[in-house]
């Protein structure tokens, strides 16, 4: 009985205590740590509470899946729309109008998708027609597993629409030669910036704007530089509370705290630190040179991203058409 | 030198790459196999160039044709280097791919515990198990010629040797939401097909589980053993002066020493755990009754059971006493008028000699003695055990031993048509029984409450013959006195138990072999004496002729069982 007392008191005296599960896609590592301290630090101080935010990362694609299968997220920030709104379609753990939550459709901050080339650029590469060229070996994940690969994808096809225009079956040759030219489709981001720089494979990096400049500070800009190509894709990587897991874990108001703090001045400002697009008119004035200007498309030029991922990702979609030959 | 460390980077890779590939080809011809192999032949002619090139480099001075072939070589092993590079991280690639997908997918194992399917998490698992027993049993100075006149099987002459199924069951027991255990048996043995066990015990608390179904009773030690562990072929006296499967609801819970860890336990009754406990509410139906489908009641009357047990010695660093269990059970119910005579068979409601099964004390098989015509008996009042029991197992060595004091609370009714002539009595039947048996694997493996594990399964050709374990045992019942003797007058006799056709005490001696080939299969052979005393040898009297009382013949019977349990 004793035990029982002190157990019980113990857990009161713990109440004070809050803890959050980030469940998050690849590159976000650093950012997070970043932001968490930053969010815990000003949730003390106006609430006196002690907040410890834990982080899960991997595929975008993946986590999504985990967080579907159980995984206790009491917010996920994940790298495309069409990953967080599995967590309405399949298990209904969030509202079906989720976007409409937090500003900007949910997404605080953008990116887009560049490249990484070895120190001097030995095989000249400017664009993305570059990356057809035979002895061009590409890195980057597979589209299957990861959400940056689908944001990959996508600013390869908007690039060769631009470039064959109507005619679907060049679009599909030209993304069909990007692939086979894949040296390796790593599952995640991240872990195509490993066979990339640590293993010393392939001629380029396609990967997130963010992705690369963490390349640049973490192995030198001595051994790497970033290629902008003419034109990618807007990505918007979006964030949502999770309705079903805060309710029951009792943190419903420090999840959306949490989320809300990324729209700050000081969450923007980490955003931009991390290389991430600001959404802040003022933060993104202030970090303006740090990303270059390139033409971006955006989502909906694929139809949204149901129909992108239904035309191109589903299982017999078109990157399996492309791609299942290799 | 550069070039020195990079061939050694290579013949590093090539090698690790290899046997990296070899796991997932299993005998099937894959094509990556040949792809490596020429590429570890073009890196070995590589290497032999490259050693010879001082060689070349001298001759380059007569001439550039050798320098230019170097060069070559460089940028080809170059190649060959990203080659592997890439090969190897494709590799690292899939296998985290497969890694991860093996998490996804459910689990199906094939082995000597059965099928058994797990979900990928772990949080469900269902397991289809089974077990058969094939017996023969061979009963010794039985025939007639030394029996009394009048006498047949049912007195324990002339007993039939005989082959049985004795037992051939299937069930599926398992795991759902990683709390909820359930078990569902059916046997199929005997001549009727029925539901032995059906439970779902919500273990959420360990120390305070509840199971919800048609389960075992928690009394008699012996017979919470599972059904095929037992060291003999049968079960001793005081199994059957307790309930068996009854319909009802059981909290229980396990404790663990302070300072361990708790046991998982397999079922509603735990042997593993520092303390454990149960306490039921079951329908009720009386001793030794069949499991086979007692599945309703008809009475408001329950019967209420509990039963403590603990490994005091368990963790105190004293190996000898750490498998010593002692505990003790009970029971209580007051049944109004039931029926403690449902049938005429050895499982039901009677007594029975241990590894024999014949019955020698039936409560339905009492017929109309003369001058007594009773002719039924039913529980009507206080019913009460108390089960003290005990186990140690050190090492090869294994005792069990345990007492039960039994009492319950009879009507007798002469069944008269009209109520001047009905005649009633009650007596409150005290009866007793006890065994102890003692075990000892030769083989030396650990001797345990749930059997033995061959450490080497039966394998002639490699000098393995499993485990051998012989077993002795010695089992008495008394039954209560009151109810042989004479409730009625000298001219109106009323006789609860007839004396001709029941025994007042049973003492049995058994020994035996157990032949563990593996941990499935066991071959059991065991020869038991019963004696008896206080009747229940002689045929039924007249009024004319009087009775002659005498002692049930001794049953002698030689016993096997081939045993499979998976």
């Amino acid at each position: 009985m004793a035990a029982l007392v002190i157990g019980v008191l113990g857990g009161g005296a713990a109440v004070a205590d809050v803890a959050l599960l980030n469940v998050s896609y690849d590159p976000t590592r650093e950012l997070y740590q970043q932001y968490n301290a930053a969010f815990a630090k000003h949730w003390k101080e106006k609430t006196g509470e002690t907040v410890t935010v834990q982080q899960s990362h991997g595929g975008g694609g993946k986590q999504a899946r985990a967080v579907i299968d159980g995984l206790n997220a009491d917010v996920v920030t994940l790298a495309l729309a069409y990953d967080v709104d599995q967590l309405y379609q399949k298990a209904k753990l969030i509202p079906e109008d989720w976007q409409s939550k937090f500003p900007n459709n949910s997404a605080p901050y953008t990116s887009t998708m560049v490249f990484v080339v070895r120190k001097g650029n030995p095989k000249g590469i400017k664009d993305w027609d570059d990356l057809v060229k035979d002895g061009v070996a590409n890195v980057q994940p597979n589209p299957k597993s990861s959400g940056g690969a689908r944001w990959n994808y996508l600013a390869a096809w908007a690039f060769a629409q631009k470039k064959f225009g109507a005619n679907e079956a060049a679009i599909k040759d030209f993304v069909a030669k990007i692939y086979k030219n894949a040296a390796v489709l790593d599952t995640g981001a991240r872990g195509s910036t490993t066979t990339f720089v640590e293993r010393d494979i392939g001629d380029v990096l396609v990967t997130w704007e963010n992705e690369a400049f963490l390349v640049l500070k973490e192995f030198g800009a001595d051994k790497f530089e970033i290629v902008v190509p003419s034109l990618s894709i807007l990505a918007e990587p979006p964030v949502a509370v999770v309705d079903d897991v805060v309710r029951k874990h009792g943190t419903a108001e420090v999840a959306k705290a949490y989320l809300d703090y990324l729209y700050s001045k000081e969450g923007q400002e980490i955003a931009a630190k991390n290389f991430y697009r600001p959404r802040d008119p003022e933060i993104a004035a202030k970090y303006a040179k740090q990303f270059p200007k390139l033409e971006l498309v955006t989502i909906e030029a694929f139809g949204g991203w149901n129909k992108a991922q239904k035309t191109h990702f589903l299982d017999g979609g078109v990157f399996d058409q492309i791609f299942g030959g290799k | 030198m550069r070039r020195k460390k990079q061939n050694l980077k290579l013949a590093a890779a090539v090698p690790g790459l290899l046997a990296a590939f070899a796991l997932p080809a299993h005998g099937k011809s894959d094509p990556r196999d040949a792809l490596l192999e020429r590429l570890e032949k073009r890196v070995h002619e590589l290497e032999q160039k490259l050693a010879a090139q001082p060689a070349a480099a001298k001759d380059a001075k007569q001439g550039g044709g050798a320098l230019t072939s170097a060069s070559g070589d460089k940028q080809a092993l170059d190649d060959l280097g990203r080659k592997v590079r890439v090969l190897e991280r494709k590799f690292e690639v899939e296998k985290e791919v497969a890694t991860d997908n093996a998490k996804k997918s459910p689990k199906f194992e094939m082995g000597s515990d059965g099928l058994r399917f797990t979900s990928a998490e772990g949080d469900h698992t269902v397991r289809l198990r089974g077990s058969l027993q094939g017996d023969a049993k061979v009963f010794m100075d039985d025939n007639a010629r030394n029996a009394p006149s009048g006498s047949n099987s049912a007195r324990g002459n002339n007993i039939a040797d005989r082959f049985e199924l004795r037992q051939a069951r299937l069930w599926l027991e398992g795991t759902l939401w990683k709390d909820i255990d359930f078990k569902i048996m059916q046997e199929f043995g005997g001549s009727t097909s029925s539901l032995f066990d059906a439970y779902i015990d919500a273990n959420y608390l360990p120390y305070a589980a509840l199971s919800v179904g048609k389960q075992k009773t928690p009394l008699s030690l012996e017979r919470l053993q599972g059904d095929a562990d037992g060291n003999f072929l049968e079960r001793a006296y005081p199994t059957y002066l307790a309930s068996n499967r009854e319909v009802g609801v059981m909290l229980h819970g396990s404790f663990a020493k302070p300072g361990y860890e708790l046991e998982k336990r397999s079922g509603p009754v735990d042997f593993k755990n520092f303390v454990s406990y149960q306490l039921g509410v079951f329908n009720g139906s009386g001793d030794n009754t069949s499991p086979a489908n007692v599945t309703t009641d008809t009475k408001d009357d329950k019967e209420f059971v509990g039963r403590i047990f603990a490994h005091p010695f368990q963790h105190s660093g004293v190996d000898i006493l750490d498998g010593l269990g002692v505990g003790i059970a009970g029971s209580w119910e007051q049944p109004m008028n039931r029926a403690v005579a449902s049938g005429t068979t050895a499982t039901a409601a009677s007594l029975v000699s241990p590894i024999g099964q014949n019955a020698f004390l039936n409560y339905a098989n009492q017929g109309a003695r003369a001058n007594s015509g009773t002719s039924t008996i039913t529980a009507n009042g206080d019913h009460y055990r108390l089960y003290p029991q005990a186990y140690w197992y050190y090492g090869p060595y294994g005792l069990l031993g345990e007492y039960v004091d039994s009492s319950q609370k009879l009507l007798a009714s002469n069944g008269a048509a009209t109520a001047a002539t009905t005649v009633k009595k009650t007596i409150q039947q005290d009866n007793h029984a006890w065994q102890i048996q003692a075990s000892y694997v030769l083989t030396g493996e650990d001797n345990t409450f749930q059997s033995v594990k061959p450490r080497a399964p039966f394998d002639p050709s490699a000098g393995n013959w499993g485990a051998f374990q012989v077993v002795g045992r010695l089992s008495g019942l008394t039954v209560d006195k009151a109810s042989f003797s004479n409730l009625g007058s000298t001219n109106s006799q009323f006789y609860l138990l007839d004396p001709t056709k029941s025994i007042q005490k049973a003492n049995s001696f058994a020994v035996g072999l157990n032949w563990f080939l593996n941990k499935n299969v066991r071959i059991m052979t065991d020869f038991e004496r019963t004696s008896f005393t206080g009747g229940g040898g002689t045929g039924a009297g007249t009024a004319a002729s009087p009775y002659r009382v005498t002692d049930r013949p001794s049953e002698n019977v030689w016993g096997t069982r081939f045993q499979l349990v998976f």
